[in-house]
This record gives C-alpha cells, sequence and structure tokens, in this order.
C-alpha cells in the first residue's frame, strides 16, 4: 500500500532536514522535490511485483516483506552511501 | 535620525525563543544562525528598545539569512512589533500587531552566501503605534506554508542579523 499524504510529507520534510543538516545542495524547488517524493512512492506501489519477481522462489517464500525491503534499504545505502 | 540609519541589530544571540514553533539554533561556520524549517511556520523573537533618536517614520527590517541546501526557489519571511507602551502593554500575554510579509525572497545563487531582504512598516498601527524611547519585541517568521506568498526554497532558512532601520 502507498504511504498516505501525511506520510509522504514526512519524507518530503526529512529529506530536507537531513540535507540542510549536511548542507547538501538541493537545487530545486520544494514543490517539485515534493512531488519525486510522490513519484518514486508510486515507483514503489508499481514495482512491488516486480521486485519480489526479482527473487528466487525460496527468497520469495521464505523472506518476510520486511525483510525484503531490509535488503533493497541496505543494498541502497551502501550504493548510494545514504544513511 | 535620518531616513535609512539603523536603529538597532540583532544576532541570533538575541533570540528569546517562543514556546511554540521556535526555530532552531545551529551554526555554520561557527556563524551563530537560526534555522527556520522549510515545511512549517517557525518564528524568533528579538527584544530591543527605539533609541530616543529615531524621527518618527517608518521601519525597515532588514533579514540577512543564508540557505542551508537551496540554490534555487524563494523563500517569505514576516515580522511583527510588539509595542512595551509605559503602564499600558501587560507583557503577561503577548500583543505582537499583524506580521507584515517581504513577499518572495530568491534564494542566494551560491550556498553560504547571504542574502539581505526587507520587511518594511510604516509609521503608526502597522508597527504597534512604537514610538522612540520605548522597548519592544520584534517576532520573524518564516512563513513555510505560504500564507503570504509562495514559499517554494527547499530546507532550511538560516537567519544571522536582523537590522531595523528607519525607513
Amino acid at each position: 500500500m502507498a504511504l498516505t499524504a501525511p506520510e509522504r510529507t514526512e519524507v518530503w520534510a526529512k529529506v530536507m532536514s537531513d540535507e540542510s543538516s549536511r548542507r547538501a545542495l538541493i537545487a530545486l524547488d520544494k514543490n517539485i522535490l515534493k512531488a519525486a517524493v510522490v513519484d518514486v512512492d508510486n515507483w514503489v506501489e508499481s514495482n512491488q511485483v516486480s521486485y519480489n519477481n526479482a527473487l528466487s522462489a525460496a527468497a520469495q517464500a521464505g523472506l518476510t516483506s520486511k525483510q525484503k525491503a531490509l535488503i533493497l534499504l541496505e543494498i541502497l545505502r551502501l550504493r548510494y552511501e545514504v544513511t | 535620525m535620518a531616513s535609512g540609519h539603523t536603529l538597532a541589530v540583532f544576532t541570533p544571540l538575541h533570540n528569546e525563543p517562543p514556546v511554540s514553533i521556535p526555530a532552531t539554533f545551529d551554526l555554520r561556520n561557527n556563524i551563530p544562525i537560526l534555522d527556520f524549517d522549510p515545511t512549517t511556520d517557525e518564528e524568533a523573537v528579538f527584544g530591543g528598545f527605539l533609541p530616543s533618536n529615531y524621527a518618527g517614520g517608518g521601519l525597515t527590517i532588514t533579514l540577512v539569512w543564508m540557505a542551508s541546501t537551496a540554490i534555487t526557489g524563494n523563500t517569505v519571511w514576516q515580522v511583527a512589533i510588539e509595542r512595551w507602551e509605559d503602564d499600558v502593554t501587560d507583557l503577561d500575554s503577548d500583543s505582537f500587531a499583524a506580521f507584515n510579509s517581504g513577499g518572495q525572497d530568491l534564494a542566494p545563487s551560491v550556498s553560504g552566501e547571504p542574502s539581505y531582504d526587507d520587511v518594511t512598516f510604516t509609521d503608526g498601527v502597522d508597527m504597534d503605534s512604537l514610538v522612540g524611547n520605548e522597548a519592544f519585541r520584534l517576532k520573524v517568521r518564516r512563513d513555510a506554508d505560504s500564507t503570504s506568498a509562495t514559499d517554494d526554497m527547499a530546507g532550511d532558512a538560516e537567519l544571522a542579523r536582523v537590522i531595523v532601520k528607519e525607513t
């Protein structure tokens, strides 16, 4: 299930807060950034099945949804050096 | 005091943080700043005294600020004044006059560069009828929810100085 509007706003606010703390440049307006959060959440919603199908049958059956999300989270964290 | 002359200067160290929605104290290159959130309105309050050489004109409040992350977009500042009239104003509660907005202020083109932007007041009720030789408080708000104008700047706005000049 996609995030609710308040949850998307929470993500948007957290991204800006974190980047402000790091003083990392965000070279676009905050409304465009909010739209990006919505787009990414929609993309996650649309591609859940695709992600699950990329796993072996054993992994599909043996891992919980949270564990599958954790794998993706850890890979993204290392690939892009984000926390 | 002629037009354009400086009457008071406040730094983040003068801030008297309000109980609700306070801006957050921070340092940038060891410079004290106040961080104003991009999604929720936040405020800072400064207490001052309008000197005797104030000539009775309007006031121009110049806000010196930086953007934490943005190099594009606009932020919107608002300022309100509270007069402390002798034997009249009850300081047990706030009595700020209405906020004035400076409209949209463009983020500096390089992160770390300061922007100087004004919020103006006409003499009289607009500035809570404040006169010379009186104490006052000045409340600064980032209008992050775009009530008075569209604030579309991503990330925090960092307030470094507040300068009060006679218009």
